[in-house]
């Protein structure tokens, strides 16, 4: 094996994963932290991840490791930026297809972690879900609390209406 | 785990996480997102209403509106009721974009001059029109159809837009009719104050000599930073631009710049005009030449020397349809000069006719040249494969962008082999252009395989 340098991260139920810094800075948060307080064999610890989450969030990083950071901000006119917003690549298709909480815990912990391209993956996954289904559908599927009177949704409803021929 | 909050309703209740989830959906996605909860109805609205392609939807939310096919344009069935202004101004204060295409549904169409006039005139003090920061047109003949459309919305819009973007994406006859355009310019160039930050205007058969586009250039000069045209010059236009004090990012193409023959100039002088007294201290410098001007050596070297006088330069790009990297040792005056260059692009873009691009041999002078740069865009040719003396050492590449790059006819693991003697660990190979034609997706696979083998090395 190689010697590449390797951090110990600890989940917030107290199990430790080795992996490699390259992998683990894919997190900027991680990142950050390393360059503060330099390199050090005391483990990491994550405590907003348990260990289910942490696997599968290193699975990703683990994959993507060699991939160029994303750049910083793309410019908004440009059509092929907007394309590029809504594709999902195959691997990372494969990886996501997991149960409703899972994905989510995912979400939080790529947040939590500062991992903006599976941040990404979450969020147009959920998207994908949400694409063709009625405002009942979705709070359905989300467990959300419908915190309108019938009179806004109605208002709301006709001033947006135009939108559904667009 | 019975007292936490599920992960699923922590998400989805958060706005920094709803929107990046909702923010790409389309427009009648958008509008049921908006009607699920209220944090949800915020977000989604703002991208809902971000981009107007007419004023019906908003005025609509004043009173209802009729559309007529005969006259293509929407009015209003009722008078306005005073208790729906708070509605109006909730929307329209969202409105960031306009953009203008040919209407094609009837919710883009326009409103009628009357209706305009109606919510003019009656628009309680407090409430204003919508404020867009950004004009954009995609379509050579939009401008043109949109007519009325677009003065309306201009007339009532226009104050605060900061970026003008107008391009066009297919072949226009040289007939086109240019009123439209030439009217926007001018509204823009009568506006009380100065406003416009960005300007792109790709039009090459517009602008001939009216005075409109250096009028316009005129009233914004002191807040414009970035301009970008690909236009014929006028005489006025030349002078138009020297006022520009502001200017960071400047990208012209000296090519439609300089062939108006009632103001014909020499490319070379006139880049030297915009490198030495015009523009010293550009920061983002994009410049397209004609053929000519780098297919000998004497050119070439005066080229060169006009670029190096841009000592502030952080982002340089050339094209031609001679390539450049062909002669990429002949940079080194360049590279001598712009110590702040970070992203550097040259012949970024496909190969043209018969002239073959830079070889791994230029590559390698690039990054002696330009020891600092982060980011380099080219197309180069790896048939065969050079002797490599390390230069890792002092090079600080972290992107290799290799776009429109030909398949190479040597092995992919010399190439790979090659690529990784020269860079340095943590640059990254990557081959984004030209995916869309049958011929690059081949070049694409086997560069993203040469990419792979050399991250595995």
């Amino acid at each position: 094996m190689s010697a590449a340098p390797q951090v110990t991260l600890e989940s917030s139920d107290g199990e430790k994963f080795k992996v490699d810094k390259e992998v683990a800075e894919r997190s900027v948060l991680i990142k950050n932290m390393i360059e503060d307080v330099g390199e050090s064999d005391n483990p990491i610890p994550l405590p907003n991840v348990n260990a289910s989450v942490l696997k599968k969030v290193l699975e990703y990083c683990e994959h993507h490791r060699g991939d160029p950071l994303p750049a910083a901000d793309a410019d908004p006119s440009n059509d092929d930026n907007r394309k590029r917003a809504t594709e999902i690549s195959d691997w990372d298709q494969k990886f996501i297809q997991v149960d409703q909480e899972m994905l989510f815990e995912i979400i939080l912990a790529a947040n939590y972690m500062d991992i903006k391209p599976l941040l990404d993956v979450g969020c147009k996954t959920v998207a994908n879900m949400i694409k063709g289904k009625t405002p009942e559908e979705i709070r359905k599927l989300f467990n959300i609390v419908n915190d309108f009177t019938p009179e806004e949704e109605a208002q709301i409803k006709k001033e947006n209406e135009w939108a559904e021929d667009r | 785990m019975t007292f936490e909050r599920l992960a699923s309703q922590k998400v989805l209740t958060l706005p920094e996480l709803v929107l990046p989830t909702i923010k790409d959906l389309a427009p009648r996605d958008l509008h049921s997102a908006a009607l699920v909860c209220h944090t949800w109805s915020e977000i989604a609205l703002d991208y809902l209403w971000e981009t107007a392609l007419s004023l019906a939807p908003l005025f609509n939310t004043l009173a209802p509106m009729r559309y007529s096919k005969e006259e293509s344009n929407w009015t209003f069935v009722t008078d306005l009721s005073q208790a729906n202004w708070p509605r109006f101004h909730s929307y329209a204060r969202r409105i960031r974009t306009v953009e203008i295409y040919i209407p094609k549904k009837r919710w883009s169409q326009p409103v009628s001059v009357d209706s305009v006039e109606i919510v003019q005139v009656s628009m309680p003090s407090g409430y204003h029109f919508p404020r867009p920061v950004r004009l954009l047109s995609h379509d050579p003949l939009a401008l043109g159809s949109a007519g009325p459309s677009l003065h309306n919305f201009l007339y009532t819009v226009s104050t605060k837009i900061k970026k003008l973007y107008v391009s066009e994406v297919h072949h226009i006859s040289s007939d086109f009719d240019e009123a439209p355009v030439q009217d926007l310019f001018r509204r823009f160039g009568e506006l009380e104050a100065p406003s416009l930050e960005s300007i792109t205007l790709k039009n090459p058969v517009y602008f001939s000599n009216s005075p409109s586009l250096p009028h316009l250039i005129e009233r914004h000069a002191s807040t414009i930073s970035s301009l970008e045209l690909h236009v014929p010059f006028n005489e006025q236009l030349w002078t138009a631009i020297r006022d520009l004090h502001h200017l960071k990012e400047f990208t012209i193409d000296l090519g439609f710049a300089c062939q108006l023959p009632s103001s014909p100039r020499d490319t070379i002088m006139a880049l030297d005009d915009i490198t030495s007294r015009m523009f010293p201290k550009l920061e983002v410098f994009s410049v397209d030449f004609p053929y000519a001007d780098v297919d000998t050596a004497e050119r070439r070297l005066e080229v060169f020397k006009c670029i190096s006088g841009l000592t502030q330069l952080t982002s340089l790009t050339m094209r031609s349809t001679a390539p450049i990297m062909p002669y990429a040792d002949q940079l080194w005056h360049v590279g001598q000069s712009l110590c702040q260059l970070e992203t550097l692009s040259i012949d970024g873009g496909p190969p043209s006719y018969d002239k073959r691009p830079g070889t791994g041999s230029s590559l390698i002078s690039i990054l002696r040249i330009f020891p600092r740069i982060k980011r380099l865009n080219t197309c180069i040719i790896c048939d065969s494969i050079p002797d490599t003396a390390q230069i890792k050492a002092h090079c600080s590449l972290e992107v290799l962008d290799l776009n429109w790059s030909p398949v190479p006819k040597a092995r992919q693991e010399d190439v790979a082999g090659f690529l990784r003697s020269i860079l340095p660990r943590t640059a990254h190979l990557v081959y984004s252009g030209g995916e869309e034609l049958l011929r690059t997706t081949v070049g694409k696979a086997v560069w993203d395989a040469i990419a792979r083998l050399t991250d595995e090395g």
